[in-house]
């Protein structure tokens, strides 16, 4: 049986629901659509 | 066959990745909920067509304004995107790389341009893994504004992407934009005429030596579920894989792991094998008992 699959992937999964309580997509979603002129070289 | 099917799969999410076509009358980019989730590879979210969010993007994003945000009280640490990179690297590693990003498809289509062919300098192997560790985590985190806002430096300064999937169809797209485009601009048209000649060249030279999203994907190659089996006693030593492998992952004689962070399984190699010594490994159970003793 290999454990660290399944420990990574339970992690990961216990951190991703974490962000989305936090309120997380909200916070990228806000950057993610304010168009970063800087961010992309311009301006 | 398997090729052709990675071509397919990398078209489809190089299709899904863009699917906004409506750009040109609703406004600059993209600006409903799918931007919520993060995209499988590295495909800018300023791009005019995108629909969801660069993992990378993301992440930098959620380091810069982490003592911001911390000094207001709000625990934003990125725990959602590392989740989701952490569940997409366990499951199969690498692979989104080989099969799903749309800028690895880019450099595949410039390296078939039909001229010499250069290998790659192997110490430049760790490039990801420091762009990762510097670029992403540690200048967002560390050089703030007065406020407490850090920068992304990837993105701003380094990443090919954005000027080629962001920058260039933004300013085509609204001549408004372009006084604005001053040295910054310059230099990173510089970058990615670099790395369009390098692709040329040498194969996917920006994922093998500048992606840290491929570094963090490579991270986990050896402990994904997904993972690559080689028969060392099958092989003949014909180099095959070798000769094919897009990254230069040279396992048949021992110097490389064949789950090596380089590896972007694009599976050439167990296809390509005239002795079968490559197959490709999708469970939960160990090695045999039978296996670890001989």
């Amino acid at each position: 049986m290999r454990i660290i699959p399944l420990f990574l992937f339970l992690i990961s999964s216990a951190f991703f629901v974490a962000g989305i309580l936090l309120g997380e997509p909200a916070s990228l979603w806000q950057k993610a659509v304010a168009l970063c002129m800087s961010c992309i070289g311009i301006g | 066959m398997m090729e052709k099917k990675r071509r397919v799969s990398q078209y489809i999410f190089t299709l899904l990745g863009n699917s906004y076509w409506f750009f040109p009358w609703d406004g600059p980019i993209y600006q409903g909920g799918l931007k919520k989730l993060c995209f499988v590879g590295l495909n800018c979210y300023s791009c005019p067509a995108a629909v969801a969010s660069c993992p990378i993007g993301a992440l930098q994003n959620f380091m810069a304004g982490l003592r911001f945000n911390l000094q207001a009280g709000s625990f934003l640490f990125g725990f959602y995107v590392l989740g989701f990179l952490g569940m997409v690297g366990a499951l199969v590693g690498r692979l989104p790389c080989g099969w799903m990003c749309p800028f690895g498809l880019i450099q595949e289509w410039l390296y078939k341009i039909p001229l010499p062919k250069i290998s790659l300098w192997r110490p430049l192997r760790w490039g990801p893994h420091l762009m990762l560790i510097l670029f992403v985590i540690t200048l967002p985190l560390l050089v703030t504004d007065q406020v407490g806002f850090g920068y992304t430096w990837f993105c701003k300064y380094v990443c090919p992407a954005g000027t080629f999937e962001a920058g260039l169809p933004l300013l085509a797209l609204q001549p408004e934009l372009r006084p604005l485009a001053g040295m910054l601009f310059n230099w990173k048209m510089a970058v990615l005429v670099a790395i369009m000649t390098w692709s040329v060249f040498v194969s996917r030279p920006f994922c093998r030596t500048m992606c840290p999203l491929g570094a963090i994907y490579g991270l986990m190659n050896r402990f994904s579920l997904m993972r690559l089996h080689f028969e060392e006693d099958a092989c003949v030593q014909c180099k095959a894989c070798y000769t094919i492998c897009p990254t230069g992952v040279s396992f048949y004689n021992g110097r490389d792991d064949i789950n090596s962070s380089a590896c972007i399984r694009c599976l050439r190699c167990s296809h390509i094998c005239p002795a079968g010594g490559v197959s490709v490994e999708f469970s939960l159970k160990g090695p045999s008992k039978k296996a670890v003793a001989e």
